[in-house]
């Protein structure tokens, strides 16, 4: 991965499949300048040998043979280089290809029922998009060029029938096929980007925790028997320390799917609201749950937690615990040990909406199909108990 | 107290073993020995026989809920404090169901750790809040495996659980005294009485595991 960072790997582990190690665009292309060079050999023998001598315009035969061969020449030459392939020249090849097959009936005349001029050429420039672009533009110039090509005879025969049949077939079995490759080399990709990035982190958090975790927390501890000055250092290390202590824990490389719906571990989500003031208890198992509700379940406890912060007084701590009692659903309380609030103040408080008790918390947790209880009293803190369903079944 | 209870530290820090000796030889502890890697650790504890082991997790190999394994299937009396700078949930939750009796943070203050030592040294379960969270989860993971093998599990009584929770969400024994009307030993009780049901069914699940593997032999 060198100097890019993970994430910019990530996003360009898209386009892995063309790149040095795989070269599976590099391949492809060589069998497919031999294929159609071979198809274009296969006209010009046709041409010359069949179709020639009975076409009422021989020199005009000779002349569309002499385009087959040169802009197969050219539109090659064009594509081996990844600036060649513009959307222009893709369709400059189909124009071309448009072209040959429409000019049969004018060029060979009456007796054009069974000769087509591209023959088999045709389909080249259909497969070409197949392997260098997209399946879905792959297979609508396959169908441009079945369409000119039927409408190119007066009368349609089995073989003009099967030509088109060939033409589909093989352009959405290589469109099919080449996408297959890129969505499998995309994941190999990733999967090594994700596996180099983990062992990267382990190392990292190994050389952390042996230094500077140590340090701090002997900081912290031999601190406060320093004065003032000492209290201030050891607050300071502690801070540092549970950020460096999350940043450690945080096992999410890269946001794998950005869907609402995709599954993510709600323990591991909230373990980074842990610092110097909050202790975050969560089980050592993952907690799956739809990105949305983790969404949902953060923004409340964001809110929960800065109502400690402003209401519960300077030196109130505040405990997370995210518990289960059933598969289906999560329990999970903050508990401050700050001033506390009277019966009062809590009414009047979700009355008036202070507090954002009212939308923020509550609000939110009966959206998700929950609950959410406060409980307090004068001196002895306050307590939100959130519960919400994280039954998947459906969403 | 009869005589002065024996100590060994471990810890690959040096800076942290001379802090944690001082603290300790402070209030009347006895430090017979001290190791930096998990080597040392079982070679020492063999030769001086301490009666109470205060064990970082992160060590050189082996690594400490490895030790804490290995000593208290040797010595089964002997007391194991773990501590940990970051907390490795799965090494924590290793030395616990070994039979180590409390965990504690490096960051805890001195006075936390000091009383943590103590109460270890006489049996009594060390808890912090993070603890409790793991071993509630631990317990609800045991219980559905158990329930897959169509066992009953290690199930929790309504109390031990009241007690746990409070324990996670900060509260102090005494507190969890007071909300709950009963003796600050009684939940001293609870606790010791999870960590026992933890240690007991980390048994049972080993079974399970070697049966799942083929390994048990049902003649036996």
């Amino acid at each position: 991965m060198g100097e890019q960072s993970t994430r910019v790997s990530w996003l360009k582990a898209t386009s892995s499949w063309f790149r040095h190690g795989y070269d599976l665009l590099g391949r492809s292309l060589n069998v497919l300048l031999l294929v159609r060079g071979v198809l274009a050999l296969h006209a010009v023998v046709q041409n010359l040998v069949l179709v020639m001598p009975q076409a009422a315009n021989p020199l005009a035969v000779a002349l569309v043979t002499a385009v087959v061969v040169g802009w197969t020449a050219f539109v090659s030459w064009r594509f081996r280089k990844p600036s060649g392939r513009t959307v222009g020249m893709f369709l400059a090849d189909l124009a071309v290809t448009l072209a040959v097959v429409a000019s049969t009936a004018f060029v060979v005349g009456e007796d054009s029922t069974t000769m087509p001029l591209a023959a088999l050429w045709m389909v080249g420039s259909s497969l070409y998009v197949a392997v260098l672009s997209s399946r879905r533009w792959a297979f609508a110039s396959a169908l441009a060029v079945s369409a000119v090509y039927l409408l190119a005879f007066r009368e349609i025969t089995l073989g003009h029938v099967n030509m088109v049949l060939i033409t589909l077939i093989s352009t959405y079995t290589l469109g099919e096929l080449m996408s297959q490759f890129k969505a499998s080399i995309t994941e190999q990709e990733r999967e090594r980007i994700r596996t180099v990035a983990l062992a990267e982190r382990e190392r990292l958090s190994r050389i952390v925790h042996d230094g500077a975790l140590q340090v701090l927390a002997l900081v912290e501890r031999e601190g406060p028997s320093l004065g003032p000055r000492g209290i201030r250092l050891a607050a300071l290390a502690r801070e540092s320390e549970s950020q460096l202590r999350n940043l450690l824990r945080d096992r999410e490389i890269v946001d794998d799917e950005q869907a609402e719906e995709a599954l993510v571990d709600l323990a591991a989500a909230l373990d980074k609201y842990q610092s110097a003031r909050v202790t975050v208890s969560t089980m050592a198992g993952q907690v799956m749950v739809p990105r949305l509700v983790v969404d949902e379940v953060e923004a409340t406890l964001l809110e929960a937690l800065k109502n400690v912060e402003k209401h519960a007084g300077k030196d109130a701590e505040a405990w997370v615990l995210l518990d289960q009692e059933t598969d289906d659903e999560v329990i999970l309380w903050v508990r401050d040990n700050g001033v506390g609030m009277s019966a009062d103040q809590v009414t009047d408080a979700s009355i008036r909406g202070r507090m954002g008790i009212k939308d923020s918390i509550v609000g939110r947790m009966s959206a998700l199909g929950g609950s959410a209880m406060l409980k307090s009293s004068p001196g002895l803190g306050t307590e939100w108990e959130l519960r919400f369903p994280v039954d998947m079944g459906e969403l | 107290m009869e005589g002065r209870k024996r100590v060994m530290l471990v810890d690959d820090h040096p800076m942290w073993i001379d802090a944690l000796s001082e603290d300790l030889t402070e209030v009347g502890f006895e430090i017979v020995a001290v190791a930096k890697n998990g080597t040392e650790c079982l070679q020492r504890a063999r030769a001086t026989k301490p009666e109470v082991v205060v064990m970082d997790l992160q060590i050189p190999d082996p690594d400490g809920a490895s030790c804490t394994e290995i000593l208290l299937g040797e010595f089964p009396d002997l007391h194991v404090l773990v501590m940990s700078a970051s907390g490795e949930r799965d090494d924590v939750l290793r030395a616990m169901k070994a039979g180590a009796k409390g965990y504690l943070v490096k960051s805890a203050s001195k006075a936390e750790l000091i009383e943590g030592v103590q109460r270890t040294a006489v049996g009594d379960a060390v808890f912090t809040p993070g603890l409790a969270g793991l071993v509630l989860g631990e317990f609800r993971r045991m219980v559905n495996v158990a329930r897959a093998h169509n066992e009953e599990g290690p199930v929790l009584t309504t109390r031990e659980i009241d007690v746990l929770r409070r324990v996670a969400k900060g509260l102090a024994y005494r507190e969890i005294a007071e909300e709950l009307f009963v003796s600050h030993r009684t939940v001293q009780n609870h606790v010791q009485n999870v960590l026992r049901k933890l240690q007991l069914h980390n048994r049972v699940e080993l079974t399970l595991y070697a049966i799942d593997q083929g390994l048990h032999d049902p003649n036996e």
